[in-house]
């Protein structure tokens, strides 16, 4: 598309490539691209299914099935993309198609001609943005890619409620400023967000879930992240829950980080502010390397053993956390046997003077209550009386009728 | 008694067993996508012809998902340690030792971090492939030292400096 035209399907419309060129390309200004669907079967293509080279375009409703990249926006800015959902088909060895959750009739369109090459196609990315700026992605649905959203040296993006499965990567930033994440979920990736060389970001209610099934998955990891914000989000089931390294000047408040095997990892790191976030069943909360003027004041840990003489919800015994498990585990791995036991926590104190590096001197008494932890009690209280009191009325009732009858 | 003899037996036997191993060269360990992590940047290694590996002398094998993130943990940690540096051949996506290699620079080369540099298993092959770009540097393996292991997408260097200087990553972007 060369022309600012409006593509708009009614019924379903499915298009396909026979080329090994892209389904479709919009190279123009203010083209609409509305309900369509598009095929892909080409694999170890560099261009996507889609590729956007133009600005204010909006795409929306548009399902893309495909065997790469699904969409490629490159030096495109001010472009609206909502409600797509991108599907990748290319599986592990291991995966069947059900396990993927895949339209099986689109699955084996794509795949079958792909088995009788040989050739070992390779996963590409959700959506992919480079050089892109102030563009909005908006309620989008991404399974099984590579990176569901990556972004490089693209700058201000907006990347809201969308919804990332299955794939390497939830969200991958590289060398971005300025971008918004808000109120995305992710489930069964590897990692949730990894943001890298990113400057001013806002990560803000975010969810990572379901991503047990990988030895190092990953919440959110930041590389070399300054000045940015993560607010709110809830980072389940990780092996590292919270890394960050190479960063400075980031707030990270009322995070949740709960059943991870390491909660947060700091390393190489300086003047960042964690308070407020909770800290909940991992087995090794926090951990600092070589950083300094980091504040951890005013977290929640499940495990401090708290005293509050004052009353002023916060204890008065301060948290500290210990390297000294980490560190060794990282040497010689099979250690991690001796998790808890007699002799390594008698070590651990010996080694505690001087080695802490995560020392929280106010901690909360407990958790701040949470958006979603917020709302679900309250309702669900409302919901249980309500149904008691419909049971009561229902048999109430039943008796009513059953004597009268007699 | 039998016990203990069985025991001695298996372990010398076990010992002989062992013994016929070791003294071969070294060999490439097979990346493993979505297990191997980085040792730098610590994002996954893709099983592609942009991983490289570092084999210690203690027999630990170090992965990167680039070659850039293999020269920065020379960089902080030094060769001592060093048995061998793999790479892969654009190509093919064989491995091989570092030092025999040819290596390509553009800017515009995709690599996971950024650095731009593909390895080749030899020259002939490198200098085919500037021919087919119409760009790119040829590096030998000496000439990485002098590299100035720029990044595309690093919009702030000293973010990625590990050595201290953290003095201009408050910086905001300029655009």
């Amino acid at each position: 598309m060369t022309k600012p035209l409006t593509l708009q399907a009614s019924g379903e419309v499915v298009l396909s490539t026979a080329t090994d060129e892209p389904v479709l390309t919009i190279d123009s200004n203010q083209v609409i691209l509305r309900g369509l669907k598009l095929q892909d079967k080409r694999i170890n293509q560099p261009l996507a299914t889609l590729v956007i080279q133009g600005n204010q375009n909006l795409v929306e409703q548009v399902e893309i099935d495909t065997m790469g990249t699904g969409i490629q926006l490159r030096d495109s800015s001010f472009n609206e993309l909502r409600h797509i959902r991108v599907t990748g088909h290319v599986l592990d060895p291991n995966e069947t198609a059900a396990d993927i959750g895949h339209d099986h009739s689109a699955h084996m369109q794509l795949t079958q001609p792909q088995q009788n090459a040989g050739v070992k196609a390779k996963k590409g990315n959700g959506i992919d943005l480079r050089q892109s700026h102030q563009n909005r992605l908006f309620d989008n649905q991404i399974i099984n890619a590579f990176d569901g959203l990556y972004l490089e040296n693209s700058h201000e993006n907006l990347l809201e409620q969308n919804q990332v499965e299955k794939s390497r990567y939830g969200i991958h930033l590289m060398g971005t400023s300025k971008t918004q994440v808000l109120e995305n979920e992710g489930s069964g990736n590897i990692t949730g967000a990894m943001l890298m060389d990113t400057s001013s970001a806002t990560v803000r209610n975010n969810r990572f879930l379901k991503q047990k099934g990988n030895p190092n998955s990953q919440g959110i990891l930041l590389y070399s992240v300054t000045d940015s914000l993560l607010e709110g989000n809830h980072i389940e089931g990780n092996r590292v829950g919270l890394y960050v390294e190479n960063s400075r000047g980031n707030e990270i408040l009322n995070n949740q980080l709960m059943l991870n095997f390491i909660g947060m990892q700091v390393k190489d790191s300086a003047d960042n502010q964690l308070a407020s976030n909770a800290f909940i069943s991992n087995v090794i909360q926090a951990q600092a390397q070589d950083s300094h003027a980091d504040s951890f004041d005013g977290n929640y840990w499940d495990n401090l053993q708290a005293l509050d003489v004052d009353g002023d919800e916060r204890s008065d015994l301060s948290y500290e956390m210990n390297p000294f498990f980490l560190a060794l585990t990282d040497a010689v791995p099979p250690y991690q046997l001796f998790f808890q036991s007699p002799g390594f926590v008698f070590l651990e104190s010996l080694f505690a003077s001087g080695s802490v590096q995560v020392r929280d001197t106010s901690p909360l008494m407990t958790p701040l209550p949470s958006d979603d932890q917020e709302s679900s009690p309250e309702s669900s209280r409302t919901q249980t009386g309500m149904l008691g009191a419909l049971l009561l009325i229902i048999s109430l009732t039943f008796i009513y009728i059953g004597v009268k009858r007699r | 008694m039998k016990k203990w003899k069985m025991a001695i037996l298996s372990v010398v036997g076990a010992g002989l067993l062992l013994m016929g191993c070791g003294k071969e060269e070294p060999q490439a360990v097979a990346i493993q996508e979505g297990v191997d992590k980085c040792d730098i940047c610590h994002m996954h290694v893709p099983d592609d012809h942009n991983a490289t590996q570092i084999l210690l002398k203690d027999g630990r094998t170090l992965k990167f998902d680039d070659l850039g993130c293999l020269n920065e943990w020379t960089q902080q940690n030094g060769r001592e340690n060093v048995n061998v540096q793999f790479v892969r051949d654009y190509n093919t996506d064989e491995w091989f030792n570092a030092e025999q290699g040819a290596f390509v620079y553009d800017s515009s080369f995709t690599t996971p971090m950024g650095y731009g540099i593909y390895s080749f298993k030899d020259t002939a092959t490198a200098e085919k492939f500037m021919q087919e770009q119409g760009k790119g540097t040829m590096m030998k393996f000496d000439d990485l030292a002098k590299h100035s292991w720029e990044r595309s997408m690093s919009h702030d260097q000293a973010g990625h400096d590990s050595h201290g200087s953290h003095d201009d990553t408050n910086s905001q972007h300029k655009h």
